[in-house]
């Protein structure tokens, strides 16, 4: 996807076993397979789109994904940096329709 | 040593395959077209550009289905189909459609694949979104397609993933064609290496249009369409190609799926805790029509009333338990994960998505047995136009479409093929089509990449307030940019075989785009899910139709076609006078729901 972007998938050579599984699992080809150490890489991160097909694949939980969809290409009509403005304050409204 | 990911030299080979059936896609319209059509023949050739079972819409879609059972009285099913969707539908196709997805959800739920049940054991049913007789299912759809793809494997199909296919094969070499398709070109993308499989009959299943980026199904675009667009095959209601989704949570997470929530008690409210789908839509609310609820969404916006949030305070249990149950096919849900306040104190800001996002409004016309216009060639799934429904389609319905489409373009190829000759590509077309498809490797990779094309690509699409009304000059200029982006792509060089995918993806959304901008400026008139600012009125002389699109060699060709529904049983009323869309009239501010029934 975009080199400017934070990548929403790691993977953590530590647990990984080689299955291979998250060749498969991935629909736009992240991953790839070193065969000198035997284990999965990330051949190409940025072209994560955050589906989670991946992580629950793994046996060993050696991938993780973040939820927060880390995409420059949709277009939010908000400003997702302003956390008053994503929630409700459901008190203040009770208060309203009583006050 | 890392597996070479960069190579190229694969791609000087050439295997090919001999199939009597091919089908190009891998969702459920490919996967239930493949199973069906290794049980009437032999030599069933899927190709798919990921890894059947884990790709496309269907794997990581919300997991809703329609679920007829034999108890039902499909005939009302088929009024409410025939009537919400203005009756500018195949009524036999309507027909076809339930009863065969009624046997889909036998099967499915034969093979044991997770669907949501009540106490009793007995399939939890609710009104499908934008329908009230018309009932659906909570299902695993990623356990549905690992079972459908053992199922097609036991049956003697040959998958082979990771192939992205790039071209159909004409019988004259010529596009458009004169004569027949007979198979299809594409490469492996890792090796580089090329495959050709010639093929009797060949099957479009490559799902919806869409940008990248937009849907979590970034592989998902539009490349079966626009294939067959060059072919010569007729596609029809493009510009019907604009939708969406709510999905998005705080402006950066995925909710999962809206239908369920809304299904099971979910609500939206504007800033001021108010439900206002009541102006709308007093008896459905937010299982409206989607077009008019997201549109609903845009005016709260326009009007000073946003954030428009989702509120779950009175989803029911039921919600809560499938969530971490049935649901979490692409892995646990956001809403159970502790990172947003507690959706069931507190309502979360939600938004929807507006761009190209077909879900079967548009696509290539087929018949009732999946054929499309050109010798040899069908279609399945949203890569098809469901004429079995018209301008409004309920919650569930184009993954059941894709399963019976499948089930019936599978069965009406293979009966095809077993009565042909051999399929064979003229001389000279593989080479042509190798030669031209290495060719972005040949060149060296300059400031345009594929990936900077996929950025220009989205600008074309931007807040649903800002991208929902068309006119024709924002169009012409949408187009314009379509023919730059594409003329970018046609001169850009790729790093390697995965760009190469990325930079062939960019030059098929670009094309696809183009058709869809166009296929809009040629429609004078608003209607349902299609929104014209510069023509908001529903213009039934002009309009009731379906709009055809054809490549000829002068260029793209319009048409109109009579919706024959005087063949069909159920007649619409008199036409009415031109009148404002409902898009038109929510953005007015005009509208009054016992209009718009």
């Amino acid at each position: 996807m975009n080199s400017y972007v934070a990548e929403a998938v790691t993977l953590d050579a530590e647990r990984c076993s080689g299955c291979c599984r998250c060749l498969d699992s991935c629909p736009t080809d992240v991953f790839g397979f070193d065969t000198k150490s035997r284990k999965a890489y990330l051949a190409y991160p940025a072209d994560c789109s955050s589906c989670f097909l991946c992580a629950p694949d793994c046996p060993t939980g050696a991938i993780t994904l973040d939820y927060a969809i880390n995409n420059p290409r949709k277009h939010s009509a908000y400003d997702s940096t302003d956390p008053e403005l994503l929630t409700l304050d459901v008190s203040q409204l009770a208060a309203k329709a009583h006050g | 040593m890392r597996r070479d990911r960069k190579q190229t030299a694969g791609m000087m080979r050439l295997e090919q395959i001999v199939a009597n059936v091919l089908i190009i896609g891998g969702g459920f319209g490919g996967i239930w077209a493949a199973l069906r059509a290794a049980e009437l023949t032999d030599k069933v050739v899927l190709l798919e550009k990921a890894y059947v079972s884990r790709s496309g819409a269907s794997t990581i879609s919300g997991g809703v289905t329609t679920c007829p059972l034999d108890s039902d009285d499909l005939s009302k099913w088929v009024a409410e189909f025939v009537t919400r969707g203005g009756y500018m539908c195949d009524q036999d196709w309507t027909w076809q459609l339930i009863e065969g997805q009624r046997e889909r959800v036998k099967q499915l739920s034969d093979w044991g694949v997770p669907i949501s049940r009540n106490e009793r054991g007995e399939i939890r049913r609710f009104s499908s979104r934008g329908m009230i007789d018309v009932r659906c299912m909570q299902y695993s759809p990623k356990a549905a397609m690992e079972e459908l793809r053992r199922q097609a494997i036991a049956r003697g199909v040959r998958i082979v993933d990771r192939v992205c296919v790039t071209d159909l094969l004409t019988s004259d070499g010529h596009y458009p064609t004169k004569g027949a398709i007979c198979g299809a070109f594409g490469f492996d993308t890792r090796s580089g290496e090329c495959i050709a499989v010639s093929a009797k009959q060949t099957i479009i299943a490559t799902g919806a249009m869409s940008m990248k980026g937009q849907h979590q199904i970034d592989n998902v675009v539009c490349d079966g369409v626009v294939m067959a667009y060059r072919a010569g095959a007729r596609l029809v209601d493009l510009e019907f190609s604009f939708g969406g989704t709510f999905s998005l949570l705080m402006g950066k997470y995925t909710l999962g799926s809206y239908n369920v929530a809304i299904a099971h008690g979910a609500q939206l409210i504007n800033a001021k805790g108010e439900r206002f789908m009541a102006k709308y839509d007093p008896v459905r609310y937010e299982r409206s029509e989607l077009a008019r609820v997201v549109a609903a969404f845009a005016k709260e916006m326009i009007d000073g009333r946003g954030p428009v949030y989702v509120d779950f305070r009175n989803c029911d249990d039921s919600y809560w338990t499938d969530l971490s149950v049935v649901q979490p096919s692409r892995g646990p849900s956001v809403l159970v994960s502790g990172l947003v306040p507690d959706p069931k104190t507190s309502p979360l800001a939600i938004e929807p998505t507006w761009g190209l996002w077909n879900g079967g409004r548009s696509g290539l016309m087929i018949d009732l047995k999946c054929r499309a216009s050109l010798p040899g060639l069908m279609a399945a799934g949203v890569a098809a136009k469901i004429t079995a429904t018209g301008t409004h389609a309920s919650a569930g319905v184009p993954t059941a479409f894709a399963m019976t489409s499948g089930y019936c373009a599978g069965e009406a190829a293979a009966e095809l093929a077993n009565d042909m000759a051999e399929a064979r590509p003229p001389n000279g077309l593989l080479d042509m089509l190798a030669e031209r498809t290495r060719a972005p490797l040949h060149r060296p990779v300059g400031r345009v990449t594929a990936d900077r094309l996929h950025d220009e690509l989205v600008l074309l699409e931007s807040s649903v307030v800002e991208t929902m009304p068309l006119d024709a000059a924002k169009l012409a200029r949408m187009v314009a940019r379509t023919q730059e982006v594409t003329a970018e792509a046609g001169a850009a060089g790729a790093a390697d075989v995965h760009d190469l995918v990325k930079l062939i993806e960019a030059r098929n959304i670009a094309e696809c785009a183009r058709l869809v901008y166009q296929s809009a400026l040629d429609r004078t008139e608003s209607r349902e899910q299609f929104y014209r600012a510069d023509f908001p009125e529903t213009d039934d002389d002009e309009w009731f139709c379906w709009h055809g699109l054809t490549r000829t060699e002068q260029g793209p060709s319009f048409d109109r076609q009579p919706i024959p529904f005087e063949k069909f049983p159920l007649q619409p009323p008199a036409m009415r006078p031109k009148h404002l869309s409902p898009i038109a009239a929510i953005m007015s501010g005009s509208y009054d729901p016992k209009h718009y029934e």
